[in-house]
């Protein structure tokens, strides 16, 4: 089963088993994990699931669809080059041991 | 009638309530809902259709479901909870609405574009306009009027026709047969009328935009379908234009009246909204929040078994998430029959919640805002024009309302 690390702005770490299927923003709601919001529940909609992939990633992650891509425009957080919907991310066990950083503010 | 198979968990020596109930006040959940809500996961049997379905009713147990991969939103499947004995087009003639998964998200996202928080903000200033010209056209004639279909029913049509790019001269066609279909006023006959022009018209829609492509969501959904390679038809397009309009539209609608009726009726609330503009974000929220028109909108069917409060549901059963229930939960919002404009927040489950989260929820948002900016500001004396309680209500439809607002200043 895939783990993926959340990493809080304070820098604690929270690794999940992620089971297929899920997504990077389920997993971390099904293990209450603070910092994701997700208002909408997954639709790349409210922008709530924002998180930063880690600079040194080189796990495979989908493209980016452009709706995703104008909904990181209005996050609260400020959009990084790194910036994702974590509700857009579907797990694969290719991306077992993918890091994600937290943002300060979701909404 | 004969009753369709039962939930397979269910006790099938006594046969559940039927369902859906009477709210009474449009404020309120139906008297049978604290029973309800104290199970969490119960059943019921859908009076039209006779299905025995669970309905589910907390604020935790419905998020946790409704981003459940083991939860069709299908038409296809037996027990799904249709209020009525459904003809064979309904379950496949859906678009996204009642897809699942890869299918869902590719279709979906023709459509999605048009509705991100980013781009609806570029609207402001036309549905600014838009609203104004219905407020004009209401004083220009002499009160009481009746504000449901002079102003509440017009107003987001005309923004869901410039959205999908109807042209101008074809806006007074579509409010007016919306009005037959959704209006109450019309026969039977009238209805069915309106259906077959009105679909006539979407199916000459797509020849106009395939000839003469604009900058609309119709012409960049058949751009986008070009551009992805993958197979469409022109019935996908069909199907995606009635959805759209039939969600951009009866839902805003229903959302106006009641809204504007809750805050005559909350005259504290109302002065409070009209002493500080910028209240009427979160109050936007509340009035959502209290109304829940798409209580009973969120049918689903387990995929597989489900264990979920306290009950197993079982592969193949209906179920249906029950919104206004979840939105009265006290732990999320405290003393949640009062309504109170300043703790609005995103919270309630109004427009759903998961992959099917309404699309248009920025865009009503935005239409709600504007129209409770203006109305109050422009027509400070605004009042009923008969008491609330003898204004008739869609008691048991699948997008509560009312029938009517009688308005007078």
């Amino acid at each position: 089963m895939p783990k993926i690390t959340y990493r809080s702005p304070d820098g604690t770490d929270t690794v999940v088993d992620v089971a297929s299927p899920c997504t990077v923003m389920r997993g971390a709601k099904l293990h209450n994990i603070d910092g994701i919001e997700a208002q909408c529940g997954g639709s790349a909609q409210c922008g709530t699931c924002h998180v930063y992939v880690d600079d040194a990633n080189t796990l495979p992650l989908p493209p980016m669809h452009e709706v995703e891509d104008d909904v990181l425009y209005g996050t609260a957080s400020p959009r990084r080059e790194t910036s994702r919907l974590s509700c857009q991310l579907p797990v694969t066990d290719a991306m077992d041991g993918l890091l994600v950083h937290l943002p300060e503010a979701q909404s | 009638m004969t009753p369709r198979p039962s939930p397979s968990g269910a006790d099938s020596e006594t046969a559940p309530p039927t369902f859906p109930y009477q709210r009474g006040c449009p404020f309120s959940m139906p008297a049978e809902y604290p029973e309800m809500i104290e199970k969490d996961v119960s059943q019921v049997t859908l009076t039209g259709s006779g299905l025995r379905i669970w309905t589910v009713t907390g604020y935790h147990t419905i998020r946790q479901l409704l981003t459940d991969p083991r939860v069709s939103a299908s038409r296809k499947h037996d027990n799904f909870p249709f209020y009525f004995i459904a003809p064979p087009e309904f379950r496949t003639e859906t678009s996204f609405i009642g897809y699942d998964g890869e299918q869902h998200t590719k279709t979906r996202r023709k459509a999605a574009l048009t509705f991100t928080s980013r781009q609806v903000k570029k609207l402001r200033p036309r549905i600014e306009e838009i609203v104004d010209e219905h407020i004009d056209r209401m004083l220009a004639t002499a009160p009481p009027v009746d504000l449901h279909h002079a102003f509440s029913l017009p107003v987001p049509m005309t923004v869901i026709c410039e959205l999908l790019g109807i042209p101008h001269d074809k806006h007074d066609f579509f409010i007016k047969h919306g009005t037959a279909l959704l209006g109450g006023h019309s026969s039977a006959e009238e209805r069915q009328a309106a259906i077959v022009e009105v679909n006539a018209y979407v199916d000459d829609l797509i020849q106009l935009k395939k000839r003469e492509p604009g900058e609309d969501l119709l012409s960049r959904a058949m751009a986008d379908y070009e551009a992805s390679g993958e197979e469409y038809t022109d019935r996908d397009l069909f199907n995606m234009v009635r959805l759209l309009m039939n969600g951009g539209h009866e839902t805003t609608a229903s959302q106006i009246s009641l809204g504007t009726a809750c805050l005559l009726e909350n005259p504290d609330q109302l002065e409070q909204l009209k002493a500080d503009p910028e209240l009427v974000k979160p109050a936007v929220e509340e009035l959502i929040r209290i109304a829940t028109i798409g209580d009973t909108a969120v049918p689903r069917v387990a995929l597989e078994d489900i264990e979920i409060g306290g009950q197993v549901i079982r592969k193949g059963d209906g179920i249906l998430c029950l919104g206004l229930a979840a939105n009265r939960d006290p732990e999320v919002f405290p003393e949640p029959e009062k309504v109170i404009l300043s703790r609005g927040t995103r919270k309630h489950l109004g427009f759903g919640h998961g992959v099917h989260h309404c699309i248009g929820a920025d865009l009503a948002r935005l239409e709600l805002e504007i129209v409770w900016s203006k109305l109050f500001q422009r027509i400070p004396t605004l009042r009923l024009a008969k008491p609330f309680a003898e204004i008739p209500r869609k008691e048991g439809a699948v997008i509560y309302g009312l029938w009517e607002l009688p308005v007078t200043w």
